[in-house]
Formats: structure tokens, C-alpha cells, sequence
């Protein structure tokens, strides 16, 4: 599209232009983190649509606090932070994150007998993790799947979710232990 | 059923780290990001503010000026474009009042004071005439400076009558946003946008206002006898989780 910037332009670059009054270059940003952004809402809602209506609502958002955001950090803490306040927000409005849940890929078809029993284990552990992991509450599912679903670092973690560093670690220990005392139980 | 063998942390780790999502695709959104960005705002509700904000300059604090929106005596009035004076967050200091320490405060007010646990005591203390106290807690880990201020957070303590009746409301206008919110299961708002003002009605009936300095998301809500008031950039779950842990001052 003529007048469009460039999809390779730094973030700085695009900041600039949208703060001068250049949307298209919000747009780009919108392009380069929507992806992230629609992760770390689903991982709080559970939900792809409501999931998208956050990271919408958010980049408007984030579009109108633009000149608040200071330049010489890193804009996708800053933006996830945003989606991810935006998605809580429509978590509690909505309250039918009860009833949705994080779902695991089902297995890829076996090439034998032998590797189709070792499969089916592997599945059955898969899911019940899975349900482990849709049991916990909402802040310790979130930690988890920020940390191993979207591989951030907790660093980051801490900025999207406005706590200390410590609180991330805390709420990664807590969680894993609760996990691990739901698989020691098995399944009820 | 027989209890299984306790995972250890790499395996758990392992299997964690090996569970493969079922992400749905992500939709672009830029377009419809683009689209809203280009409605026209609404018009009428800012000019009104801005003519209500100007009155308020005039006629001083004990206008009886009051918005369609509060929490207890506290009513919100938005200033829409009016922005917020430069260096504000420099100059927020000397709208908060006479600066004493938090225990001399204590002795000028009629009501309990109460500081976030975690945070302890504050870095600076303020009481206005008005019977408001204001507490700055420097920036720091967990409290990030507000608008390239060395502020972390400003609370404000009011003291006023309360009204049940305008709570709960989830209003959107224009670019601020309230957002009904819950503080230890006290109601409240979270405010996010435009610098607005609050209309409050003192204990001896008179009404005043304080208006928004920092360009920051603030948290508005009810106490006992008492409206709290925090701007922060902390993000809307940390100040609400400071907001939940208040304690009387020792």
C-alpha cells in the first residue's frame, strides 16, 4: 500500500511516525506484536474471540498512551502489559473463564504398534497436565503460560504483569508444586 | 487410587516446557485497530467538561458543581483535551498542602490513616486545609516513576459522606475509561486516559475538588467514611493489589 511504512522499520522509527500522526505506522506495530499479544490474552482468557476483542481494545489503548511510553525501553513488555490488563479486565466482565480451558495438540498418527502404546501414554500425560495446569488459578496460570507456553523470560513477565521479579518466582514455585501434587494424585 | 512417584522439578520442567498449546490463529488486526483509530470522537461530552473544568477554575472550591459519575462524595469530571500543566509531576508537591510527618497528619484529621503493608511508610506526607492527606511513595522496583517523576505513587486519603447509590457503574467516555473494579471487596474505579477532576463533598456538607496533576491510571475507592486514591503506573492489578492491603499507620 502506497504511503504504508516498511514492515522491517525499528520500533523507535514507528513510534515516532505514529506519535507525529502517522496510524500506518501503528498499524505496522499492530502487525509486528499481534501475534504475541493475541497469545498472552488467551492464556489469560482461554477464549480466541474474546482474546482478540483485548488485543483491539488494547492497541487503541496503546495507541492513545504512545506518548507516555518511554522510548528507550522495550515496547513489547510495555504492549503486552496493556493486552494483558485489558484481557483481566474482560475476564472478570465476561466471568465465563470457568468454563473455557487451555487445550494441548492432539498427537501426530503412530508409525507402529509399539510406537502407538508409547504415544497413547504420552498423549494421556499431556492432557492430564493440561487439566492440572486449567485448575490452578488464574494468576498461576497465567505465570505458567507466560513462562513455558510463550517462553518469556520472568524479567519480562514481571513488567507485563506489573509485579516484582520475586513475585513471578513466587507464583512459578507455587504453581509447580501444585502441579505436581495434582499429577501425584492423578486424576479425580 | 495409588499415589504416584513425586515428579522432580526437571521433569516436570520438561514436561511443560514439551506440552504443545493449541493456540488459535491470531487474526490481523491491524485493520480494524486502523479503523477505530479514525472514528471521530464524540464531540459534545468534552466541550462540556471543558466548559465545566473552566467554571471550576473560576468559582474555587466551594462550587456546587457536580458530574454524572463518582463513588461516594466523589464525583469525576473529565477534562478531556485540556492537558496537564508541564512539569506537573516537579510541581504536584505544592497542591498536596503543608508537608509534615505521617504522625502529626494523624493528629490533624479525624479518621484512622491507613498506608499499603508492603510499602510501609511513606516517603513524603501531606495535609491540605481541607482535611485531605497525601502520601508520595518514591519510585522504585514494583513502583515505576510516573511521567519521568521520581514519584511511584501518590495516594490521597478523603474524608466524606458516602453514597452507595453511584457505585458499580462501567462507563466509557470519550479517551478515559472508567472500569468498575473491586478493592478488597470495597467498589471502586479504575481510571485510565485523560487527567480528570473529582468533586467530593466534605463531612460539613461544603463541596470541593482535586484535580489529576499526574499523567498516570489511577484507582478511586470507597473506604469507611473515607475515599482512597491512588495514581500509579504500576498497572491496574499491582495497585489494586496495594490498594486490598491497607493498615492502620503504627
Amino acid at each position: 500500500v502506497e504511503g504504508r511504512p516498511p514492515d522491517d522499520v525499528s520500533d523507535d522509527v514507528l513510534i515516532r511516525s505514529a506519535l507525529a500522526g502517522d496510524d500506518e505506522a501503528f498499524a505496522v506495530i499492530v502487525r509486528r506484536y499481534e501475534d504475541i499479544a493475541f497469545r498472552t490474552a488467551f492464556v489469560v482468557l482461554r477464549d480466541g474471540d474474546a482474546a482478540a476483542d483485548a488485543v483491539q481494545e488494547g492497541m487503541v489503548r496503546a495507541h492513545r498512551a504512545l506518548s507516555r511510553f518511554r522510548r528507550e525501553a522495550p515496547l513489547k513488555p510495555w504492549l503486552l502489559r496493556i493486552i494483558a490488563n485489558r484481557a483481566r479486565s474482560l475476564a472478570r466482565q465476561t466471568q465465563r473463564h470457568e468454563e473455557l480451558a487451555l487445550a494441548a495438540y492432539e498427537a501426530h498418527p503412530p508409525a507402529s504398534p509399539q510406537s502407538a502404546e508409547d504415544q497413547l501414554t504420552a498423549a494421556e500425560e499431556q492432557q492430564e497436565l493440561m487439566d492440572a495446569v486449567n485448575e490452578l488459578s488464574e494468576r498461576d496460570r497465567v505465570a505458567i503460560g507466560l513462562y513455558y507456553f510463550l517462553e518469556l523470560p520472568e524479567r519480562e513477565i514481571a513488567e507485563i504483569l506489573s509485579v516484582r521479579l520475586g513475585t513471578v518466582k513466587s507464583r512459578l514455585h507455587r504453581a509447580r508444586g501444585h502441579l505436581r501434587d495434582r499429577l501425584e494424585r492423578g486424576s479425580t | 487410587m495409588p499415589r504416584r512417584d513425586r515428579l522432580s522439578d526437571a521433569e516436570l520442567d520438561r514436561r511443560l516446557r514439551a506440552l504443545d498449546v493449541e493456540f488459535p490463529k491470531a487474526p490481523h488486526l491491524d485493520q480494524a485497530v486502523l479503523a477505530n483509530l479514525r472514528q471521530p470522537k464524540p464531540r459534545f461530552p468534552w466541550r462540556v467538561a471543558i466548559v465545566l473544568a473552566l467554571l471550576a477554575a473560576l468559582v474555587a472550591s466551594t462550587s456546587v458543581i457536580a458530574g454524572a459519575f463518582g463513588i461516594g462524595p466523589v464525583r469525576i469530571l473529565f477534562e478531556g483535551s485540556m492537558a496537564t500543566p508541564n512539569g506537573v509531576a516537579r510541581s504536584i508537591r505544592s497542591t498536596l498542602g503543608q508537608r509534615v510527618d505521617i504522625h502529626t497528619a494523624q493528629s490533624m484529621v479525624g479518621f484512622p490513616l491507613e498506608i499499603p503493608r508492603s510499602l510501609g511508610m511513606p516517603d513524603e506526607t501531606y495535609v491540605l486545609p481541607t482535611g485531605i492527606v497525601s502520601f508520595i511513595y518514591h519510585a522504585r522496583d514494583g513502583l515505576p516513576a510516573i511521567d519521568n517523576s521520581d514519584i511511584g505513587l501518590l495516594m490521597m486519603t478523603i474524608a466524606g459522606d458516602t453514597d452507595p447509590g453511584l457505585i458499580g457503574k462501567i462507563i466509557h467516555e470519550g479517551q478515559t475509561t472508567l472500569e468498575a473494579v473491586s478493592v478488597g471487596g470495597l467498589p471502586g474505579y479504575w481510571i485510565t486516559g485523560e487527567p480528570h477532576v473529582l468533586w467530593y463533598r466534605m463531612p460539613d456538607g461544603r463541596e470541593s475538588q482535586v484535580q489529576s496533576r499526574l499523567v498516570t491510571d489511577s484507582l478511586l475507592w470507597q473506604g469507611v467514611g473515607v475515599v482512597y486514591r491512588m495514581e500509579s503506573a504500576a498497572g491496574e492489578q499491582h495497585t489494586i493489589e496495594l490498594a486490598s492491603e491497607l493498615d492502620r499507620v503504627p
